[in-house]
Order: structure tokens, then C-alpha cells, then sequence
């Protein structure tokens, strides 16, 4: 280091001049903004203040605006008396992160849709999220708590309940952060911002031990679901917990396990662990059923042969690192790595095209 | 003077070509991304209450349930639920459901988890198995020229069924014990 410091002052160069000019070359790839946004709580009552904040990930960005509009619902999901959208706040040159708050809430019975525009460097997009507030009146429907886009078109994960939830609010806030803590923290997620509808089931489910050989037991409006990539039942009970039937279960405070699982439920990713589920999807896959094809895959996601690897004893290869969110589950959110990024892309992709 | 410049900048190319390999590859994949965000916004359209109880688009539900290893389906009815078939080219699992018309030709086909199989990975401490008696549930397309359809395990079919011809719309359900607080599963929580 010092060696280096001397070759620089030899040089005539200043180490500042040099990083800031290092720093400006990396900066020049990420001058388009890209944002996204939350409003908590995620499912408030009628008379809860609720707040709109929309986040950075990157750039610039010069200006937002928010327009709110508020919708009664009827018992059949009809809406009704819908105000027009109204600007409630603009932000110029603002610092980001930013926020709204509307003290008293929006009334019973309502579905709210806010909207950001976000402006920056000669682009301009829209975030529009709808969600319900207490209570929803459409009876053993899933409740729409975070909603994007239509549900024919994006990826869908349903929270369920567990009976051993005794505090809804513990419940509410655990699908809160399964948002903002796991598909808004993973870094690649995160920039779809129109590819996630999060919804709360109002009938309960049960989990069971892994090692009891029971079933889940599913909520009873189990067929109402069935439009659902994703359907995970949060408990409080700590278990061995495993999926099956089309449902997986978890402990309402692992953020990990629910990304793990919609790789499988959502995007149709394999296991990278070894004795887990494998498979070679037929497009950009993430397990490869031999040495070569992990190889001859490599250079498409910008890797080389030698990254491939045996999943331990299984018959089965891969290109993601160790650290990869299908190598793991549990408490922490980890990234997904290249393959996996290009397979969830592709199967939001294909979901948007109605493939 | 130049060589010494040569060197620093050189060497500066290199740590940060060093570290940087792997997130460069990253910037990639999203500067990929930033441009395709538009289309996607586009193609999502938007979401509204009203589509969770209509059947403007809808998938059918094929019921049964495998006996100590054997399976029968329920032949009064294919159901119909609202939403498109949630699954389809992305879809993933060791299981394929291939679906065809009265005559055998192949509509179209999907990946599934095997409807019987446990899975657990639940921190390091992973397992699989298959129940033995279960209940099962195919899902396919809303069409109605679908005459049968085969489970396929490792390119071999491993189960095949009919699909009833009756349509019965399975309409929002409803709960026997519809009760905030009930002491079972079907506690509706307001």
C-alpha cells in the first residue's frame, strides 16, 4: 500500500483526483433512477395514519409526485364512488427517501391506489400500488394488501395465517416486512416494480412439522387461491418446515425461507443445496443435469466453465456461488445470483406475455 | 514521469477489474433490466378487486386423491376457478403435466412439484419424501378442447387421466365456521 502511495506521488497524481475519477466512471452506468416505494401499515384500518415513502436504488432522481385515489369496495369487489385521483404532494430535487403521511387514515371498506412518478435523467416512470384497508368486505377472497398489476400478468404470493397466530397485528407486521425486508431488499427483486401482488389470506391455515408426515392444513377457501404462484402459511410455532401440495409454510419472522420458496413457487427455480429438488428447466435454468451443460451455459450469464460445480453428491450441477438465495433459507435474505437473475427475469417475462 | 503513470494507471485498471469482474456482469444484467422495466410496466396493466370472483379468464381444476400409492381422480367434474392458470413456460418442478385433446395430440404442457412430495430445507437441515395417501389437485389452461392428461417423471408417464367433460364453476367459498375467533382452521380473521 505504501509502495503504491509512493508510485502515485512519483507520479504526480493525486489520490483523490484518482478515486473521484474512478468514482465517475463507475457512476456514469447508473444515472437513470430506479426506485421503489411501500406504504405501511401494509393493511390499515379505516383510522390508522398511513405512509406513502418511495425509496432509492439508484440515480438521480429530480422529481416525484404522488396522486392518491380512494375507492369504496363492495361486497363483490365492485368499486364505487371513486374520487378522482388527486396530486397530494410534489417533491423537486428531492432527497431521497421520501414520505406521506395521511393522519386519520382513509375510511373502512376502501381499496386506495397511490401513485409516484419519478423523474430523472430524461426518464420518467410510475409506480401504482393499490391495497385494502380494515375491513375488506369481499368475504374469503384474498385480500389485496400490495397490488401492481393484473393478476393474469404478474406474480402473486398469498399470506396465510396460521392458527397459532394469536395477535393479527404480529401477523400484519410480519407480511409488512416480508415486503420491505425480503423482495425490497434483495437487490434484483427490488427493480420490478410491477411484477409482485401481495395479498393476505382472511381464513387461517395450519402448518405442520415435517416430521409428523401430516399435511398442511389448507385455509377452506383454498380454491379461491388457486390463481396464486405463491402460497405460504406464517406461523408462530417454531417447526421443521417444508412444502408440499402447493403451499409452504415458514415462521412469520424468516425473511430468507420466503424468498427461497418463491424462487421455486414464482420464478420455477431448483434447489442449489444438495439433497434438495432438482431439475434442468428448459430456458435459463439454474441446475443442470450434467458438467457440460453448466459449462456451455456459463458464458450466457457471464460466467466462465470453471464456475460450474456438483451439488455435493446429487446428481446435479450449478453456476451460482454458495451464497446464492436458492442455496439458502432461514432468517437472512441473500442475493440471487446470475443464473438465477436471468431465470427470474425471464419468468416474469413470460408471465407478462401470458406464456 | 510516463512510465510511472503507465504503471499507477495500469495497476489501478487492474484492482478495479479485479474486484469489479462480478459486479460489472451484475451492472449488465441490470442496465438489461432498466431497459425492459417499460415493457413490463406496459404488459402488467392494472390491478382491480373486481378480477378475483370473475371468470372473464379462468383455469380448471382437475381433483383426486392418491390410496396407499394408488390414484383416483373425480370424475363428476373438471372445476373452473377464476385468473388465469398460474402456472406455464417458467414454471418449475420435477413433474410435467402434459396436456392433450381427444385425439392425443399435445396442447401444451407445464412444471410441477409431484403433488405427494414433502420438501424440507429448513435451515441446513434438509429432507424429501412422498406421501403415500394424499390429496391432489391438477391445474391446466381455461380451454375446453382438453380431452386427457399425463404425469410425466424423467420423460416417462407415469400417470394418465381423462378429463371429466362437465364444467362446474367453483364459485367463492365459503367457510362452514365463518366465525372470527372459532377455534378452527377456518377462522376468518377481519
Amino acid at each position: 500500500m505504501k509502495e503504491r502511495r509512493n508510485l502515485l506521488a512519483r507520479a504526480g497524481i493525486k489520490q483523490p483526483l484518482l478515486g473521484i475519477a474512478l468514482l465517475a466512471t463507475l457512476a456514469s452506468c447508473k444515472e437513470k433512477p430506479e426506485t421503489f416505494v411501500i406504504h405501511s401499515p401494509i393493511y390499515p384500518t379505516g383510522s390508522n395514519n398511513v405512509t406513502l415513502t418511495c425509496r432509492k436504488i439508484s440515480g438521480d432522481v429530480e422529481n416525484v409526485k404522488l396522486y392518491v385515489m380512494v375507492s369504496n369496495v363492495s361486497s363483490t369487489g365492485v368499486l364505487s364512488s371513486s374520487s378522482p385521483e388527486a396530486l397530494v404532494q410534489e417533491w423537486s430535487s428531492p432527497s431521497m427517501p421520501v414520505s406521506y403521511t395521511k393522519t386519520g387514515g382513509y375510511g373502512t371498506n376502501k381499496l386506495v391506489r397511490y401513485r409516484f412518478v419519478v423523474k430523472g435523467n430524461d426518464k420518467t416512470y410510475t409506480h401504482t400500488v393499490s391495497f385494502a384497508t380494515r375491513p375488506y368486505p369481499v368475504a374469503n377472497q384474498a385480500i389485496p394488501v400490495y397490488c401492481v398489476g393484473d393478476k393474469d400478468k404478474v406474480m402473486n404470493l398469498v399470506f396465510i395465517p396460521d392458527t397459532d397466530i394469536d395477535v393479527m397485528d404480529t401477523f400484519y407486521n410480519a407480511v409488512q416486512l416480508d415486503i420491505t425486508d425480503a423482495f425490497q431488499k434483495e437487490d434484483w427483486l427490488r427493480r420490478f416494480r410491477k411484477s409482485h401482488n401481495f395479498y393476505i389470506n382472511p381464513v387461517t391455515g395450519h402448518a405442520h412439522d415435517y416430521d409428523t408426515g401430516e399435511p398442511h392444513d389448507k385455509p377452506s377457501n383454498w380454491s379461491n387461491l388457486s390463481f396464486a404462484q405463491g402460497k405460504v402459511i406464517l406461523h408462530k410455532t417454531v417447526l421443521r418446515d417444508f412444502a408440499g401440495g402447493g403451499v409452504f409454510s415458514t415462521e412469520y419472522f424468516n425473511r430468507g425461507t420466503i424468498l427461497h420458496e418463491s424462487g421455486h413457487g414464482l420464478y420455477g427455480m431448483a434447489d442449489e443445496y444438495s439433497g434438495g429438488s432438482h431439475w434442468q428447466a428448459e430456458e435459463k435454468p439454474n441446475n443442470f443435469t450434467s458438467l457440460a451443460n453448466a459449462q456451455n451455459y456459463a458464458p450466457s450469464v457471464g460466467l466462465q466453465s470453471s464456475d460450474a460445480n456438483k451439488i455435493g453428491s446429487d446428481n446435479f450441477w450449478e453456476l451460482c456461488n454458495d451464497s446464492c438465495m436458492m442455496d439458502k433459507t432461514g432468517l437472512n435474505v441473500w442475493p440471487y445470483f446470475s443464473p438465477c437473475r436471468n431465470r427470474i427475469l425471464y419468468a416474469i417475462t413470460q408471465r407478462a406475455n401470458g406464456n | 514521469m510516463k512510465k510511472h503513470m503507465y504503471i499507477v494507471l495500469s495497476v489501478a485498471v487492474l484492482l478495479l477489474a479485479s474486484c469489479k469482474g462480478e459486479q460489472q456482469q451484475q451492472q449488465g444484467q441490470e442496465d438489461e433490466l432498466s431497459k425492459q422495466l417499460p415493457e413490463l410496466d406496459r404488459l402488467a396493466g392494472d390491478y382491480t378487486p373486481q378480477q378475483e370472483g370473475d371468470f372473464k379468464t379462468y383455469h380448471l381444476a382437475l381433483k383426486g386423491r392418491v390410496m396407499n400409492g394408488v390414484w383416483m381422480i373425480d370424475s363428476n367434474a373438471t372445476y373452473m376457478r377464476p385468473g388465469r392458470l398460474p402456472y406455464g413456460a417458467a414454471s418449475g418442478g420435477d413433474m410435467m403435466v402434459v396436456y392433450t385433446d381427444a385425439s392425443g395430440k399435445e396442447l401444451g404442457k407445464y412444471r410441477v412439484e409431484h403433488p405427494g412430495k414433502q420438501r424440507t430445507c429448513d435451515d441446513g437441515n434438509g429432507g424429501m419424501k412422498v406421501a403415500t395417501s394424499y390429496d391432489f389437485e391438477i391445474l391446466l389452461p381455461g380451454r375446453e378442447d382438453i380431452g386427457s392428461v399425463a404425469l410425466q417423471q424423467d420423460g416417462k408417464t407415469v400417470q394418465q387421466f381423462k378429463v371429466p367433460t362437465r364444467r362446474s364453476r367453483e364459485e367463492r367459498q365459503i367457510p362452514s365456521t365463518n366465525v372470527p375467533g372459532a377455534a378452527d382452521t377456518t377462522r376468518v380473521i377481519r
